[in-house]
């Protein structure tokens, strides 16, 4: 029915064409598949929810150089200024904002055993006042938020009693679930409490393992060099105030300098700007391979109907219909195809596993080789397609001229 | 002969426009692919100092106490050292040349007072450092070394900041007001843009250069603050400046030249004896502590430079060039076997294997050559492309002489090797089969 025998012999004939088109098939499979599970897993990094209103937030340095600069007092000030606003829901003075590769890090843990035994776990220090939490968007699903008591204005190392941590950062410190109220060793001995659990918030670093892990503490820390944050009502605030806020800011006082204006959309866009560049180059090597792959295909059917012409004829003329003579050259196609595929996916296979090994890389979702499979399939049957009816309009007259 | 053999080839593409056509755009993405994601990492991995690259070393120092280690490096060593570490170590007189350096920053306050201030990162460091990474002066120099161990406020500063603060005139002997302090410009530099930024790859590998650079004394004296890494290991207590001038905290690079292997050697051992020293009064707590000298490209590569994405690119684009190739072959099997009959008049009217062999070649040649044209067109709209997606990257992605080169050598030398099988399986045509037929 198929004609799968004379296809067999045809294709031994040509052996090493047939083995060409089996190898290409292969590689540009193991290519395609392999490239598909990195795009797929940056952008499910890149889809990770950041718990924050991204849109509305804001973020500036301010570098005071003044020579008597009282830092409490003008930190106080701009954060009153900055409040007032019209348009903005909160601000706060912070040592570090989230998705914006800068900040301060260290270990913890549950006990000071622990901690002395080098177990502890690595996270993102925050430091703000009582306004830290509503003016990042965060959710508080347990416990209570900092009191305007608890806020310690300071230069030197302070002594804080309370902590707020997140959600994933509390069940690595307690997996039973009842961080709420128990200790946090910090080291030095000292330990805080944890008054209070947020349910979700982005870190600075996003390419590292302590992303989510983030623990926040009532400190403002008096430098000449400090961050702030601005919540705002919404995205066109947000670009207004992208575009005023220096002025408002130096207005008040001119002892310092304002930087890095930018809104947390800017700085998530710059924080993956390596992973989405990565995710385009590997679609534009997907979709140059496979077209390229295709019009070999086309290529070599062509060509290969061109030297049977006079088959063709015969055949016709023998009572083969067109679509016999389609039929024939689409399965030549698809034995073609899964021949190659099966080599392909032994490629693919063993690519994933040098790039696991070599680079760190997870190994890619099963699924994807069947995905691969259909679509290779697909691509194999269009491009054989044209060649192919081609051969089928030969009329069975050939057969009859001679050259 | 030759004009002869391009003339056949020119015949035969003409012959078969859209086979041809294929095999060319087929070499060209192949090529244009490989080269964009080449170009990129040639760029990176380029010794971006080839004359000192092997004299210029990064100090590292194992003062980590007994049990930590920096999880990030392989050798588990510390990137930076500690400011106690950097003065003492500052004493050895063994190295050619040496510098202490730390990446800070300060707010420029032009005298004109309707002028706004604004900030520039900056550079404390000894006045070997330009000399040491051949920054070039084009006014005035670098300050007397005295100044690196009695500070006094001199500053060299950086062309565009001398263009914006003096309209780009010899500001030599005048004095710019960093962070309310005055101080006196000894020396501009010109154009100076490493990349990557080898001499700190702690911030940022692709950074613009510092345009403000002050003697590393003037830390304790201004208490200059670190805008690059603190790296702790141990639980400290740090109340100002002082305490953190004291404490362990690895917050400053150290670089030193050293011409040869023996004064490499002799100031390793110098090293080892500093360790031995400070471990009597208990610093130094691992008990194999050592210092490690690693040269410029040893110090790229311990700082992965070339990130891995990078390197499964190339990867990738090379099993792209290979997935066109083998599609050249096939396509230049049905291209040469189509002529076989015409071959087989040759063979017969006297031609030799060798020449058949080698017409198919030139064939394959020529289109190999104008597929690697294509290719190196169309990876130049690759790099547009990925300087758009890395901004970082914008001053790594050109084709220099060497990557054009290499561009048609990897077209030419890949289509010969491509079209070996097909001219081969030709040249063995028998030529009496299709004398026969006809």
């Amino acid at each position: 029915m198929f004609e799968i025998r004379p296809i067999l012999s045809a294709l031994l004939r040509h052996k090493s064409s047939t083995f060409l088109i089996i190898l290409q098939i292969a590689i540009t499979f193991a290519v395609v598949v392999n490239a598909s599970s990195i795009i797929k897993q940056r952008i499910e990094m890149m889809n990770r929810e950041s718990g924050m209103p991204e849109e509305h937030l804001l973020t500036l340095n301010v570098n005071a150089f003044g020579a008597n600069y009282d830092l409490e007092n003008n930190i106080r000030a701009d954060i009153e200024l900055l409040r007032k606003t019209p348009g903005v829901v909160d601000a706060v003075a912070i040592n570090q904002v989230p998705l914006t590769g800068n900040g301060d890090s260290g270990g913890i843990s549950a006990t000071q055993e622990q901690y002395d035994n080098r177990e502890s776990i690595p996270v993102g220090f925050f430091m703000g006042d009582s306004h830290t939490l509503n003016t990042l968007g965060v959710k508080l699903i347990e416990g209570r938020d900092f009191n305007e008591q608890e806020v310690i204005y300071t230069a030197e190392r302070p002594e804080v009693k309370s902590s707020i941590v997140t959600k994933s950062l509390a069940d690595k410190l307690y997996p039973n679930g009842d961080a709420l109220g128990k200790p946090v060793y910090i080291g030095g001995g000292e330990y805080v409490t944890i008054v209070g659990i947020v349910k979700k918030m982005s870190g600075s670093w996003v390419h590292s393992s302590l992303f989510e892990d983030s623990m926040i503490s009532p400190i403002v820390s008096l430098d000449r060099f400090k961050r702030i944050l601005i919540r705002t009502e919404s995205p066109q605030v947000t670009a207004k105030l992208l575009g005023e806020v220096e002025g408002l800011l130096i207005a008040r006082n001119s002892e310092r300098v304002v930087t890095g204006v930018r809104s947390l959309v800017e700085h998530r866009a710059r924080a993956y700007s390596g992973d989405n560049a990565m995710t385009i180059i590997l679609w534009s090597v997907i979709i140059l391979l496979v077209a390229i792959t295709a019009l070999g295909i086309v290529g070599i059917v062509s060509f290969n109907v061109n030297q049977r012409i006079k088959q063709i004829g015969t055949r016709r003329a023998l009572g083969a219909t067109k679509l016999d003579i389609l039929r024939y050259f689409v399965t030549e196609n698809i034995l073609i195809t899964s021949l190659g595929l099966m080599v392909g996916t032994l490629l693919t296979i063993g690519f994933n596993v040098y790039l696991v090994d070599q680079y760190d890389m997870p190994a890619f979702n099963w699924y994807l080789i069947p995905v691969g499979i259909i679509i290779m399939l697909l691509v194999g049957f269009v491009s054989v397609l044209m060649p192919a009816l081609k051969a089928s309009k030969v009329s069975p007259a050939v057969a009859t001229q001679s050259i | 002969m030759i004009s002869y053999y391009l003339k056949l080839s020119w015949l035969s593409i003409k012959r078969t426009p859209m086979l041809t056509a294929l095999m060319i755009i087929a070499i060209g993405l192949g090529i244009a692919v490989s080269m964009t994601v080449l170009t990129v990492n040639y760029m990176m991995d380029k010794d971006p100092i080839p004359s000192k690259s092997h004299q210029l070393f990064h100090v590292q120092l194992n003062t980590f106490g007994e049990g930590h280690s920096n999880s990030r490096t392989t050798d588990g060593l510390p990137y930076q050292v500690t400011y106690q570490d950097a003065m003492n170590i500052h004493r050895s007189e063994v190295p050619l040349r040496k510098t202490r350096s730390l990446s800070t920053g300060f707010s420029v306050i032009p005298a004109a007072a309707d002028k706004p201030p604004f900030i520039e990162s900056a550079r404390a460091i000894d006045s070997d450092f330009f000399a040491m990474f051949k920054v070039p002066f084009i006014y005035g120099s670098v300050w007397d070394k005295s100044v690196d161990e009695a500070p006094k406020n001199v500053v060299v500063i950086g062309q565009a900041l001398n263009d914006r603060l003096f309209d780009g005139q010899d500001s030599i002997g005048k004095q710019i007001n960093l962070n309310t302090n005055l101080y006196t410009v000894v020396g501009v530099v010109g154009e100076w843009q490493p990349a990557p930024r080898y001499y700190d790859l702690n911030n940022g590998n692709f950074n613009e250069t510092e345009v403000v650079f002050v003697p590393f004394s003037l830390l304790p004296v201004h208490e200059i603050p670190s805008w690059g890494n603190n790296n702790g290991w141990r639980v400290e207590t740090i109340n100002n400046y002082q305490d953190k001038l004291a404490s362990e905290i690895m917050w400053n690079q150290y670089w030193v030249e050293l011409s040869d292997d023996d004064m490499k050697h002799q100031y390793h051992q110098w090293l080892k004896g500093y360790i031995g020293e400070q471990k009597k009064i208990g610093r130094f707590a691992q008990k194999d502590a050592d210092a490690s000298l690693k040269n410029v490209i040893q110090w790229m590569k311990q700082n992965n430079v070339v990130t891995s994405d990078n390197s499964i690119l190339v990867g990738l684009s090379f099993m792209f060039l290979a997935v066109c190739m083998i599609n050249t072959i096939g396509l230049l099997l049905a291209k040469f076997l189509r002529r076989a009959p015409e071959v087989g008049v040759r063979r017969a009217l006297g031609a030799s294997r060798r020449e058949i062999f080698i017409q198919h070649l030139v064939d394959v040649a020529l289109i190999g050559l104008i597929g690697g044209l294509l290719g190196l067109a169309l990876g130049q709209l690759g790099l547009l492309g990925v300087k758009n997606l890395y901004s970082s990257y914008s001053q790594l992605v050109y084709m220099d002489t060497t990557l054009i080169v290499m561009a048609i050598c990897i077209s030419l030398g890949s289509s010969v090797l491509a079209g070996m099988y097909p001219a081969w399986l030709i040249c063995r045509t028998n030529p009496s089969v299709y004398l026969k037929i006809q």
